[in-house]
């Protein structure tokens, strides 16, 4: 392994990950710092919840596409969402395996997973690389950082799922070019929507605490 | 135009500005995690009623409130601007026109909000930006006049006291005649009181049968309760205009009123914004926590029934009946259970909506869009899917547990020619009551009562 | 008939401007609210009397005042304008649409 390599695959990567979770600290505070809305208002609706409840339901829709008529009209949307966002994990878990047990990588089954993984997410972006410029109402909402955070993760997916082999007999470019994206991506990210997922626990726990305080979650329905 | 020294306009920098005070966490949060993933777009109805304008979107229009939040009080938006669509507000124009979908593009009916994946709540945080901009006086005409004469005269519509109490008195006489009772009574004003009962300001204006609907079953009831003379308004402007000190004030009224009677509990008439202002909102926007209880007339209505105090017939409501959720009452207070299990009681033939609960759509007038005659045309257009919904259930009659939502569907059904009737459940509750001897005793103690405290 | 163009009706069908209103117009107005047999004389008396109570306060009368003053019943007023008190007598006797929930 070359230096390069080496230092691409670890040093770096640890340089951009601390810097990421500096920002992410500094973003969390600043979002704390914001005051929270005082809730005086009785408890409404039906009596069999309350904010707690309501808070895990809203926490907890992430797996429940039926709870939501987004993404119980649009079941295929929903399962493009969770494959994508599988293939990050894939594609984060990776970065970690490679420099740190490698030793993982000799399972062939793994690495199939991860490039099962990898790979779909990629399709899946160009799918919505291809969406987000075609479809007018997608278009109309997005900023470049949209559409330049979804071509990075994009590219990087493909870069994941030829690096998962773990073998650089062929030569360094893509190991290196996946490394040097990971650590691009890391230092990207916080500035990007894609932390949105630092909100995430926030938005729908106080969504959740508020609309359980009201009886209005979980969601009632009658049999459609 | 005067401006400031950056040639912003006086009344853009006080919007940018005074953002920075009204912003809480909960608002931030949905400012900055909106993904821009297009969950919510087809949640909207005015997505759903103008195929093909993107600018209905919720996305969209959140992101004219978002680039302001961006610009000036997130980092990112200050450091690379155009990368994540940050922008400012720099004339009175600019605010014309973010009026204009504020006011003119949204309903805050919350149904983006419950689908949206990451809860961001585009509602109420674009009630904020109302509120920002009527503080600088930039609002629809009609918004302006009603919140004026909520801070004036203390109702929503003008209505002096004298015909406050001429309309109940007038309300008690047909009372008397119906019931063939001289000493039947709508009491005013009686201390200690088990109930409060107060309405919206349309009930007295325009159409007093529901006062006379209520007090019929107050009276069949045997109910101690009574109407106050003040504060009797449970509307809110402020949940419209996005002023929390309207909304205070107007809620704080009759607060003050029910403590000053000694009242054990506020009941509110069928009507979703003052619901959801007057037992939810008010304490927050009051800054005060309330010691009485407080309910829908609808909850009331269905206890009498199911304590024997009432008794009613289905046979008196012929026709078909489906029920419209209001999206204050469902989406923001869950009052979606009792109205229906009421309205099985008292119609026979109940068909939903789909879809329905916390899921329907908006009556289209919501919002205070009512009183926006600017926006009427763009809101009837808007309101094609509600047509579409209700004319699918091939009902008669659509039944709702708000005031507003009478008059947007109304507003609907006349310009769709759906030929469909509107009522509430306080007149088939009403239609339906029937006499029995038990409610004859009922009926012996209220007189009693009331002209007992009468002759005092 | 000529001056009463579309642009003088806003919010669909009330008049916009008070001033505009003629007995043609009235006429017409009472056909889109839903009044077949034509205008009688108890149709005037509310209208004129809803009219004037617009000149004086610029707003409509409360409900209350109309059946008192006009010496009918509630019933009667719901048999003469079928459409209601706003979206009856008001926009038959030429009121603007009035503001709130209505
Ligand atoms: S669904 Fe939520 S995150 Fe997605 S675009 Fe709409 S508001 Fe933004
Ligand atoms: S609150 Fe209602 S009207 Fe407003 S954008 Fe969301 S869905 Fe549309």
């Amino acid at each position: 392994m070359s230096n390069l390599l080496h230092f691409s695959s670890h040093t770096l990567q640890e340089i951009a990950l601390v810097f990421m979770a500096t920002v992410y600290f500094m973003r969390v505070r600043w979002f704390l710092k914001w005051p929270l809305a005082k809730e005086r208002q009785p408890a409404t609706g039906m009596g069999d919840t309350n904010p707690k409840k309501g808070a895990r339901y809203s926490v907890g829709k992430i797996a429940m596409p039926w709870a939501m008529e987004s993404s119980r009209n649009k079941p295929l949307m929903y399962a493009q969402f969770v494959i994508f966002h599988l293939g990050v994990v894939a594609a984060i878990g990776l970065s970690f395996i490679i420099p740190y047990g490698p030793g993982l990588l000799k399972s062939a089954g793994l690495v199939s997973l991860i490039q099962l993984l990898t790979g779909a997410a990629c399709i899946i972006g160009v799918f919505r690389i291809i969406r987000r410029i075609t479809n007018p109402y997608m278009r109309a909402i997005s900023s470049p950082d949209d559409h330049f955070s979804l071509v990075l993760l994009t590219g990087w997916f493909a870069f994941a799922f030829m690096a998962a082999p773990n073998n650089i007999s062929s030569g360094e470019g893509v190991m290196l070019a996946y490394f040097m994206l990971t650590a691009f991506f890391l230092v990207y990210v916080p500035f990007s929507k894609i932390s949105h997922y630092l909100y995430y626990p926030f938005t729908r726990t106080y969504l959740g605490r508020h609309f359980g305080r009201r009886g209005v979650y979980p969601l009632k329905r009658t049999p459609a | 135009m005067s401006t400031t020294t950056n040639g912003r306009s006086y009344k853009a920098q006080k919007v940018i500005d005074r953002m920075g005070q009204k912003l809480t966490r909960q608002m931030v949060g949905s400012l900055a995690a909106c993904v821009h993933c297009g969950q919510c777009t087809d949640s909207c109805h005015y997505v759903l009623s103008n195929p093909g304008d993107p600018t209905f979107a919720p996305a969209y229009k959140a992101d004219r409130i978002r680039k302001l939040f961006k610009k000036h009080y997130d980092w990112t938006g200050k450091v690379f601007p155009k990368w994540v669509k940050a922008g400012t507000v720099q004339t009175d124009e600019d605010l014309e026109e973010l009026k204009d979908i504020v006011f003119g593009k949204c309903t805050n009916c919350r149904r983006c909000t419950i689908n949206c994946p990451m809860g961001v709540d585009l509602a109420t945080f674009n009630r904020m930006a109302r509120g920002l901009l009527c503080h600088v006086g930039i609002m629809p005409e009609g918004v302006e006049y009603v919140a004026k004469e909520q801070w004036e005269i203390g109702n929503q519509m003008g209505v002096l006291k004298e015909d406050y109490i001429e309309t109940i008195e007038w309300q008690e006489e047909e009372l008397q005649d119906e019931m063939e009772d001289p000493n039947a009574r709508i009491p005013v004003d009686k201390v200690n009181s088990e109930i409060v009962y107060v309405i919206n300001p349309r009930e007295i204006k325009h159409d007093p049968r529901s006062v006379l609907d209520a007090a019929k079953i107050f009276y069949m009831a045997g109910a101690d309760y009574t109407m106050p003379s003040e504060g009797w308004d449970m509307t809110n402007f402020g949940l419209f205009n996005g002023d929390d000190e309207l909304g205070g004030a107007v809620a704080g009224r009759v607060y003050d009123k029910v403590e000053e009677l000694n009242g054990k509990k506020l009941v509110i008439s069928e009507c979703g914004h003052g619901y959801r202002s007057t037992r939810c909102e008010g304490p927050n926007w009051a800054k005060k926590d309330i010691a009485f209880d407080s309910e829908s007339s609808v909850i009331t209505m269905l206890k009498y029934i199911k304590e024997g105090k009432i008794k009613v017939d289905k046979t008196k409501n012929p026709g078909s009946y489906t029920f419209h959720d209001s999206c204050n009452n469902a989406r923001s207070c869950g009052l979606t259970e009792e109205p229906r299990e009421l309205l099985s009681l008292v119609v026979d033939d109940f068909r939903e909506m789909y879809p329905n609960r916390a899921e329907n759509y908006c009556c289209t007038g919501g919002g205070g869009a009512m009183s926006m005659a600017e926006y009427r045309p763009s809101r009837l257009k808007s309101a094609k899917v509600k047509a579409d919904q209700l004319s699918a259930t091939g009902t008669k009659t659509v039944v709702t547990s708000c005031h507003n939502c009478v008059d947007g569907l109304t507003d609907l059904i006349g310009h769709y020619k759906l030929g469909m009737d509107v009522t509430q459940l306080v007149n088939l509750v009403a239609n339906a009551l029937v006499v029995d001897e038990k409610i004859e005793e009922n009926r012996k103690i209220h007189s009693a009562e009331t002209s007992a405290t009468a002759a005092q | 008939m000529e001056k009463h163009k579309q642009e003088n009706f806003h919010c669909e069908d009330f008049l916009s401007d008070f001033d505009f209103w003629t007995v043609d117009v009235a006429d017409k107005l009472a056909r889109d609210s839903d009044i077949s047999g034509g205008l009688t004389e108890s149709h005037w008396k509310v209208i004129m009397y809803v009219r004037d109570h617009f000149m004086k306060y610029e707003k409509g009368p409360a409900v209350v005042k109309v059946v008192k003053d006009c010496g009918i019943s509630f019933k009667e007023l719901c048999d003469l304008f079928p459409c209601g008190l706003v979206r009856g007598a008001y926009k038959v006797a030429g009121l603007p649409r009035p503001q709130g929930c209505i």
